[in-house]
């Protein structure tokens, strides 16, 4: 599903040359449930910049779905992103100004869909994640977890073939941490969707299909 | 999408309060701005009622060597008749007329009259000789215009515009022959009679509104007061020199008087000039004003996409083109611009409404409103360019890390 191959990353100033990732190459399968491990600034965020076409890399080359990116347009890229790729975030990133409902229909947006189907899909993804009863709450009325499960329905409203989960429980105590979990697991098994997170927690980790560890930008396995 | 941003806007209208307000205020100064500017611009482009081009006006001052006011006001008829019958002996000379209220004159003189059926009609009296008329090409659109056989009559001739005609008798109605009700001044008035009607005599110049106007006959006989001015037309390309050969003639006419020549050409000038400036002056600093507002509203939505960064992110991530973005930015912008428009608008409703300004016909109003309405969006969507092109230049990777 994802390919990475001979991926450097370097950022540049004037003066100083950072380099974020070097000689990445992984493969990701479809279905998958991977996390990625390391310590802070090893490059783990960058690496699934890369995976979600929210970067491009200095060398080598992604793949999503056996398409080769590289060439791609703002507006190609922008689709990609939008009908085969879901995000969910360390700290949500819900607009605090729309309603529950609102803030998950965000992907649809840019789709040519209808108002009506868009709503529906909406629900649906809130009854999903359980959050029916407050679809027309605003983000700040809602605890951590419950913002976390409206970004997870955010992501999953689109039906994406793959999800990127940045330290999506980093944010959350434990027991809401392990709810979140479980629907990331839940969405895997039953929707087969390829779930790529990002964790510091090894315990979560473990609890994956498989761990790829970075240091200093470069695999470690 | 528009519903989508319609409740961005909505839901963040209390931070969105001060470019509302900005909105508010440049519209009222607009729609202030230009409803003078059509108002004045209309009615430079009405028909003046005359032709000002070789009119020369010449202003006296009658000696007062009789002590008898009777005496006086005698004298100086027999020197007018005899000033206005040499002045035409003169080659340039192509008419000569005595009269009041010259064009481009602010001064006039007017009267009220409630009718007999209850109605309050006003309107400017011009005082004149026949041949005013072909000093100023004033033109007689129906009957005709004064003859010397109407000093006989027992009612007083009167010349009347369209508006005081259709005022008087009704839209469409023909004035010639008619009798102007008085009303309340019937039992003091001669009997005013019209025979003549015209299509106007804009005695204020072409930014002054239309006004009633009437037309009274003068000869210049020896008991009535005398009039104030002269006014002559002149052959076309007469040079401005003839004024010294004319005042030497005026004044060895008529020694005990004093005179003072003006071509109506040059009263014009000054006139346009003195009712301009102020104009002129206001566009300057509603332009002035609107510049800040419009440096204030980039300000402001420049921090306002700061601020949004990673909602910028967050859009790019879930699929948004740099194009969306860009929309986003300036859609989310009209909008605004719309609420402070509905605010505007409920403002200058209340003029027409409440009967302010009424010399602005609905019309004018209409149009610029349509013209400020139009302004604005123009105004908010320049002022969003800048800061939706900064937007959606956003890079996503970075714009979700921001802080």
């Amino acid at each position: 599903m994802i390919e990475l191959q001979d991926v450097e990353k370097i950022y540049r100033t004037d003066r100083i040359e950072t380099v974020a990732l070097a000689n990445v190459n992984l493969e990701i399968e479809a279905g998958e449930f991977v996390s990625i491990m390391g310590p802070s600034g090893c490059g783990k965020s960058t690496l699934l910049n890369l995976m979600g076409l929210l970067d491009v890399p200095s060398e080598g080359y992604v793949r999503l779905a056996g398409e080769s990116v590289e060439s791609y347009s703002d507006r190609r890229l922008s689709r990609l992103r939008n009908q085969r790729i879901g995000f969910v975030f360390q700290t949500f990133h819900l607009i605090a100004d729309l309603s529950v409902v609102a803030n998950v229909e965000i992907p649809l947006l840019y789709r040519r869909m209808r108002g009506r189907e868009r709503r529906q899909r909406a629900l649906a993804a809130l009854e999903q994640v359980g959050l029916s009863s407050r679809v027309h709450h605003f983000p700040s009325q809602l605890s951590g977890g419950q913002q976390q499960r409206v970004a997870i329905a955010r992501a999953i409203v689109g039906e994406p073939d793959v999800l990127l989960a940045d330290e999506p429980t980093g944010n959350l105590d434990s027991s809401m941490g392990d709810e979140v979990m479980a629907m990331l697991h839940d969405l895997n098994n039953r929707a087969g969707t390829t779930i790529v997170m990002v964790t510091h927690d090894e315990r979560l980790a473990g609890r994956t299909g498989r761990t790829l560890r970075l240091f200093d930008g470069r695999q470690v396995n | 999408m528009i519903r989508h941003m319609l409740q961005i806007v909505w839901n963040r209208k209390a931070s969105n309060a001060l470019i509302i307000l900005e909105i508010l205020v440049s519209f009222l100064v607009v729609f202030a701005v230009v409803a003078m500017a059509i108002f004045n611009w209309r009615n430079y482009h009405r028909p003046l009622g005359y032709a000002w081009e070789d009119v020369w006006q010449i202003n006296f001052r009658i000696g007062d060597r009789e002590f008898d006011a009777a005496e006086r006001h005698a004298a100086a008829n027999r020197t007018l008749e005899r000033l206005l019958r040499e002045l035409e002996t003169m080659a340039p000379v192509v008419r000569a007329a005595a009269g009041h209220y010259p064009p481009y004159t602010r001064s006039s003189s007017s009267r009220n009259w409630d009718t007999s059926d209850g109605r309050d009609i006003f309107t400017e009296i011009i005082e004149a000789t026949p041949e005013f008329f072909e000093v100023l090409d004033i033109r007689i659109v129906a009957g005709r215009g004064f003859e010397a056989a109407d000093a006989a009559h027992p009612w007083q001739p009167v010349i009347v515009n369209r508006t005081l005609a259709a005022d008087l008798f009704g839209e469409g109605e023909d004035p010639i022959g008619k009798t102007v009700d008085l009303g309340n001044m019937k039992s003091t008035e001669t009997e005013l009679r019209v025979v003549g009607m015209i299509d106007d005599y804009r005695k204020g110049g072409e930014l002054a509104v239309p006004s009633n106007m009437m037309f009274e006959a003068v000869w210049l006989e020896p008991t009535r007061r005398p009039l104030s001015l002269l006014a002559i037309r002149l052959a076309p390309g007469t040079p401005a020199a003839f004024e010294e050969e004319l005042s030497k003639r005026l004044n060895a006419l008529a020694p005990e008087w004093s005179f003072s020549v003006r071509s109506l050409a040059a009263k014009r000038d000054a006139y346009l000039r003195l009712r301009l400036a102020p104009l002129l002056a206001a566009a300057v600093v509603a332009a002035f004003l609107i510049l800040m507002v419009a440096l204030g509203l980039v300000g402001v939505l420049w921090q306002n996409v700061t601020q949004r960064t990673l909602e910028v992110g967050l859009r790019r991530a879930k699929g948004a083109t740099r194009p969306n973005i860009h929309w986003q930015i300036l859609g989310e912008m009209l909008m605004i611009a719309s609420l402070g428009l509905v605010l505007g608008t409920l403002v200058v409703v209340q003029v027409p409404l409440m009967g302010w300004l009424s010399f602005l016909d609905l019309s004018t109003f209409g149009l610029a409103f349509a013209v400020s309405v139009v302004v604005i969006y123009c105004l908010a969507a320049i002022c969003s360019l800048y800061p939706s092109w900064l937007a959606a230049r956003i890079q996503p990777a970075e714009a979700l890390h921001y802080e």
